[in-house]
């Protein structure tokens, strides 16, 4: 009779252990869960400040590109060309004598 | 004892996950609540406070030359604005901010005590300027990205490109008659923000370009920069008030090159006199003088009433027509219509005029296009004025004939003496010849436009022999021709009328309009020089300057001298190393 109730407590102790158990499961299972959510929030916050980093670089380097650009532009002037050419180099328009006809 | 005892804690327990399933049920209610009942509501709620909506205008066209060289473009700069409410010591905050960008102090209080939300402090402030500010860490200035208008080219065909206001919108020249096109579309952003303000990144709306359309234009800046080089040249020189030069391609209406003198800068056009930012070439009309005799040529050949050739008395320099008397420059007899033309004179011209008729004359000068506007795509273009030949009484139609009575414009008149280098037809004048996206891709493309054909071939011919005559010895404008080119031109010296209407003494418009080579006109170049002091013969002012602007330009364009035989053949044969 002892030995009947005893096994019955064992059956009762295993079955709790076992809803434990799955319980402990689901649990580390939300965890989990929750850790892999908060994970990839801060993951996409961080890349969001990483791709707005970005963009201001981006936002300058292309500032400084027009700037380039302006200054190319300033150094193919016409004026400054035919100035290098007159006063560096010396240069003068040919007379007809001179001209040349290449074919 | 046992059982009660485990009553006991059974209760216990039963409470206690009563007292968690209520919790945990409020809980849930209050989850479906807010994700299924306020859920919308909060979402919007998030939105405004991380998300800001902001209005962007696409980046303005990009004007270019010719040879894809800008002429206009935008860039990035910053301007400096301030939060009066913001601001704790108004006085030394205006202070600082007054030395840094050396604005007047007083008007700096009145802006930063004022009681609206913003207000600009400086608009497209320099590097150097906005670094100096951002020194002082100020409180409640802030510092906006904004585009603005630059020009490289600085003074270059700046009344042609016009220029832009601070508010990005075209106000002269080009960049006003296309400022639709070249204008930016409004783009809409959404940025997302933090609590502590730092950016998230970018929401764009709409995935469609908002940059305006690019402008090629017809005008070359090489051009360009020989004309406006030698128009400074001779106004200086001449101690004139101001000067025109235009250069047209006589085949298609082409504009290569549009200069006036004094220049302006249209990065800094309000520093500049408002008179001299319009593109006088096109809004001002002008008493061309003698330049307009090579019309009552034409009309004299096209009407079958004389030929090159004709005969005709000129009084020996002084003719009376009712109470008027017309003089000549020079005593003449017998002058042929081609001696008329070469020498310019004014009684031969009348004597003409008087054969072909009032009619006749007047249908020749609407053919070339005056008295109407030309159709160029630039802003506020002139009629000029030729009045109706049934209103002429018998001095108007001397006048007329040899350029009084009558006003032009400068496009006007190289537009119809490009007709006689084009075989007789009137081409439509442009200055844009393609608009073009963002990526260079071509849009659409402005093509040659003939207007009607403003005289026979035959009468173009005989003009245009008629007009090399006059760079020839004997002629009045020895001083364009150029060695080894045949050139084709007119002397215009007119004189100008002052605000009572009569002929002012000693206010001339000299001017100079030819084509070259005769042969196979490449280029026709109109030069005026208002008002010279030291002489006043178109001849002896703007003769010289077609000379240089014309000579220079055929070498640009490698067209080589008349007759040149010798040739040298070259031939590249390998590789290029270097």
């Amino acid at each position: 009779m002892e030995n009947k109730s005893e096994m019955k407590k064992q059956k009762m102790n295993r079955k709790t252990i076992r809803r434990m158990g799955l319980s402990l499961l689901l649990l580390a299972l939300f965890f989990m869960e929750l850790f892999f959510y908060t994970w990839c929030r801060v993951q996409s916050i961080g890349t969001g400040y990483k791709i707005s980093h970005e963009s201001d670089q981006q936002k300058q380097l292309l500032m400084l590109q027009s700037r380039l650009k302006v200054e190319t532009e300033r150094l193919k002037s016409p004026e400054r060309i035919a100035k290098i050419a007159r006063e560096k180099l010396g240069l003068q328009l040919p007379n007809s004598e001179q001209v040349i006809v290449l074919q | 004892m046992k059982t009660k005892e485990s009553n006991k804690i059974k209760i216990r327990v039963l409470v206690v996950g009563i007292v968690f399933g209520l919790c945990f049920s409020a809980i849930v209610a209050r989850a479906v609540d807010l994700h299924l009942f306020k859920g919308p509501w909060l979402s919007q709620k998030v939105d405004g406070q991380v998300k800001r909506s902001v209005k962007s205008l696409g980046e303005r066209g990009i004007i270019f030359d010719a040879n894809m060289g800008k002429m206009a473009l935008s860039i990035d700069v910053t301007s400096i604005g301030a939060h009066p409410k913001q601001i704790k010591d108004v006085a030394a905050t205006s202070r600082d901010l007054a030395k840094a960008l050396m604005l007047d102090r007083n008007d700096l209080v009145k802006k930063l005590s004022s009681n609206t939300p913003f207000v600009w402090i400086e608009r497209h402030v320099t590097p150097k300027k906005v670094e100096m500010v951002e020194a002082l860490n100020l409180d409640g200035i802030v510092f906006k990205s904004e585009r603005s208008r630059f020009y490289p080219n600085k003074t270059m065909a700046a009344q042609i490109v016009g220029f832009s206001g601070v508010d990005g919108r075209g106000l002269e020249g080009v960049e006003f008659y296309y400022d639709r096109i070249l204008e930016g579309q409004q783009a809409q952003f959404r940025v997302i923000r933090d609590a502590l303000g730092r950016g998230l990144g970018l929401e764009i709306d709409e995935e469609i370009d908002h940059s305006g359309k690019n402008l090629i234009l017809t005008i070359d800046r090489r051009i360009q920069y020989i004309a406006e080089t030698a128009l400074a040249e001779a106004v200086t020189q001449n101690g004139a008030k101001n000067g025109i030069v235009v250069v047209m391609s006589p085949k298609t209406g082409a504009i290569l090159a549009m200069a006036h003198y004094p220049f302006i800068n249209p990065n800094s056009y309000n520093q500049f006199a408002k008179d001299k930012w319009r593109n006088r070439a096109i809004t001002d009309p002008y008493e061309p003088g003698s330049t307009l005799k090579i019309f009552s040529a034409a009309a004299a050949l096209e009407s079958g009433v004389s030929g090159p050739h004709s005969i005709f008395y000129c009084e020996n320099g002084a003719y009376r027509i009712g109470r008027n008397v017309v003089h000549d420059t020079r005593p003449y007899k017998f002058l042929s219509l081609e001696q008329i033309i070469q020498v310019s004179s004014n009684i031969g011209t009348v004597k003409l005029s008087e054969n072909i008729g009032s009619k006749n004359l007047y249908d020749t000068l609407k053919n070339f296009g005056f008295g109407e506007r030309t159709g160029i795509d630039c802003p506020g273009e002139t009629p000029g004025m030729l009045s109706p030949y049934q209103r002429w009484t018998k001095i108007d139609n001397a006048a007329i004939a040899f350029g009084q009575g009558i006003s032009v414009s400068a496009i006007q008149l190289i537009t119809a003496v490009s007709a006689i280098a084009n075989d007789g037809i009137l081409m439509k004048p442009y200055v844009v010849q393609a608009i073009t996206d963002k990526n260079g891709a071509m849009i659409e493309k402005f093509n040659p436009q003939p207007v009607r054909r403003a005289v026979s071939s035959e009468t173009a011919e005989a003009i245009r022999k008629m007009m090399a005559m006059v760079t020839e010895q004997g002629g009045t404008g020895t001083k364009a021709a150029i060695e080894g080119y045949k050139v084709g031109g007119k002397t215009g010296t007119a004189q100008k009328i002052d605000e009572n209407g009569t002929y002012a003494r000693g206010k001339y418009l000299s001017s100079f309009v030819g084509f070259v080579p005769v042969e196979n006109p490449e280029a026709a170049i109109l030069v005026m020089i208002d008002e010279p002091q030291k002489a006043h013969y178109g001849g002896v002012v703007a003769a010289p300057v077609f000379k240089k602007i014309a000579l220079q330009t055929l070498n640009f364009m490698n067209i080589p001298p008349d007759g040149k035989t010798e040739h040298l053949t070259a031939n590249r044969q390998g590789e290029v190393k270097g």
